[in-house]
């Protein structure tokens, strides 16, 4: 019997998910130039583009506002779309868990505690104006290094690492609420705000920070792309299938909290779009990891964006967090796509 | 040719020892059914030769330890087919049986992995599934992807633990009748665990019958299967036919009186 239509329809669909991503990378650069046009100074978006191509130092009004002010939020608001989203996408596929996030291992509490340390008590490994990043960006690490160190006691399984996370989101969190209720009410104040998640604190060094973290990581979560397919079918499965499973499991965990450390010590916890952008992009893309991964970095960055911009235009002048955005936007958007699914994923 | 020799096999899981030191060889292409009772040990053997469990003793493949071969190497020469039960998220029937070239292919499948996976599909007379869920299908359908990506992993070895578990009688002979096949036209050797005692005498070329992490006995099934040692194995008495056309047929009739 002819089976040729088998090797067809694989090669089509290998195509449509090319196509997609394409799409998505398309979408986002659209909607770069209009973020750039939002502000109080107009600019066109044709002029925003020139200004864009023409490079930093031109010496013009436009030139200014756009290098100086808007593109680096814009910029960061790209990465950590694109870093919570692929982290999220990792986490989901090294757990086989779909209320996995790039939180799941504590490592919101554990940069909030950082956060506050630096905020209420000022103390810190790093002086200066990144204070509070350093220390949100170490206490990140931290939470994951605890985590492998107890999840790896009994073997690195999902239940092991979401048990340990469990656990050390807890003990930053009372931590958290500790140093809180120390603090001063102007400081209490201030953890909260930096909590919300804001792209605010973007400068040009901020997105260089989050870049190189971003270019260290994609490449190699991109090549174990096979190997998290195989962990879908259990550990025992990926064993048989050549995969060292305690060795991408291990990579996976690290590069996402590195991942998200790089850039949520800048912006502060924004939740959500973790979870819920590698969702959307399954449910379009499908489940391959060589696909889904670079369509989550995509669909998280057009997310956070797009909230972004929303949140600086809708209540104008006033801007409000891109975290809380994040949820308004993203969560009707979820509930239509997952009660319109006609599939079974999970 | 011998294809795999076990010598003096032990399995612990913490203080309880599973298995007991075990040592036989298969020969290349043989067909062979472990059968025993429940908690006999044949899945911990199964997983042993897989290396998925790291046991003491030694296990040669084709004359090579397999404790000097690397894990994908391993991957590429022993088919593994678990039991059905578990979800498999966001795949379709073609990506889960895709998977199984993840040993022998890169970043992108080539031409002889697809040809590799269309056969598998082909073999198992699960076309019409291709664009389905995995996590939708029935245990059956589940159960003959599961063996199709084995396949498709184009190993010497295929190990199957008890394959035919969720399938209907149709479905039972036409898998074990497609493993046989495979076996005796590829020369691939093949070690399944099965409960049926008359399906395992049927399609082996020689049985393996273990009994609290011990070999009972080797042989075929006519050597094996008797009505004595079945009471001595499963506590049970039966009653063997011998039919013209699908040989011994084992009846069971009662559990032994006095073993509770």
């Amino acid at each position: 019997m002819d089976t040729g239509w088998i090797r067809n329809g694989y090669i089509q669909r290998t195509q449509g998910r090319i196509t997609i991503l394409l799409i998505l990378a398309v979408l986002l650069l659209l909607l770069t130039g209009v973020a750039a046009t939002l502000g109080s100074y107009p600019i066109g978006v044709i002029e925003v583009y020139q200004t864009i191509l023409a490079g930093p130092g031109a010496d013009t009004e436009a030139g200014t506002i756009v290098w100086d002010y808007r593109l680096p939020r814009i910029l960061m608001g790209i990465l950590t779309g694109a870093a919570l989203g692929l982290a999220g996408a990792v986490m989901q596929g090294i757990l086989r868990n779909p209320l996995a996030s790039p939180f799941t291992l504590g490592i919101a509490s554990a940069a909030s505690f950082g956060a506050s340390l630096a905020i209420i008590l000022g103390a810190g490994v790093v002086g200066g104006g990144y204070l509070i990043a350093a220390n949100a960006f170490l206490f990140t690490l931290i939470a994951a290094a605890l985590v492998y160190g107890l999840a790896q006691v009994r073997g690195i399984t999902p239940e092991t690492m979401i048990m340990a996370g469990i656990a050390i989101m807890y003990l930053f969190s009372a931590l958290t609420s500790f140093l809180q209720y120390i603090g001063t009410s102007e400081d209490v104040h201030a953890v909260v705000f930096w909590m919300f998640g804001s792209l605010g604190r973007s400068t040009w060094e901020t997105v260089t920070v989050a870049f190189f973290i971003f270019i260290l990581t994609f490449p190699v979560f991109i090549f174990y792309a096979r190997s998290i397919n195989a962990l879908s079918a259990g550990d025992e499965t990926a064993t048989s299938l050549g995969v060292s499973v305690e060795k991408v499991r291990m990579l996976g965990m690290g590069g996402a909290a590195l991942l998200t450390a790089g850039v949520i010590c800048f912006t502060g916890t924004i939740g959500f779009i973790g979870l819920v952008a590698p969702h959307i992009t399954r449910m379009i893309i499908g489940g391959d990891n060589r696909f889904l991964l670079p369509g989550t970095a995509l669909m998280g960055a057009i997310i956070l964006l797009g909230a972004d911009s929303l949140g600086r235009t809708i209540m104008a002048p006033m801007i409000l967090p891109v975290g809380i955005m994040t949820a308004f936007l993203g969560v009707p958007f979820f509930i239509y796509l997952f009660l319109r699914r006609r599939r079974d994923y999970w | 040719m011998v294809a795999i020799t076990v010598n003096n096999l032990k399995f612990s899981y913490q203080s309880t020892q599973i298995l007991h030191d075990l040592t036989f060889a298969i020969r290349s292409g043989e067909l062979i059914c472990l059968v025993g009772p429940n908690g006999s040990g044949k899945t911990t053997l199964i997983r042993c030769i897989d290396r998925i469990l790291r046991p003491s003793g030694s296990i040669l493949l084709d004359q090579r330890d397999i404790r000097d071969m690397g894990q994908r190497e391993i991957a590429e020469k022993i088919g593994y087919v678990p039991q059905t039960g578990s979800k498999i998220a966001a795949a379709t029937v073609f990506d889960v049986v895709m998977m199984g070239r993840t040993p022998h292919m890169g970043w992108r499948s080539q031409e002889h992995d697809l040809s590799h996976v269309e056969e598998a599909i082909r073999l198992l007379g699960i076309e019409d599934l291709v664009d389905r869920e995995y996590n939708e299908l029935s245990g059956g359908q589940q159960q003959r992807v599961l063996i199709a990506r084995a396949v498709a992993q184009d190993p010497k070895l295929l190990l199957l633990d008890e394959p035919t578990n969720s399938l209907d009688i149709h479905h039972q002979l036409e898998a074990l009748s497609i493993i046989r096949h495979l076996s005796h036209t590829t020369g691939i050797t093949v070690i399944m665990a099965v409960h049926d005692l008359t399906i395992a005498a049927r399609y082996a070329d020689r049985l393996m019958m273990l009994k609290g992490g011990k070999i009972v006995g080797v042989g075929t099934p006519e050597e094996l299967i008797t009505e004595e040692r079945i009471r001595e194995v499963y506590h049970v008495e039966s009653r063997i036919f011998h039919d013209p056309d699908v040989g011994i047929v084992v009846t069971p009739l009662r559990p032994v009186a006095g073993i509770l």
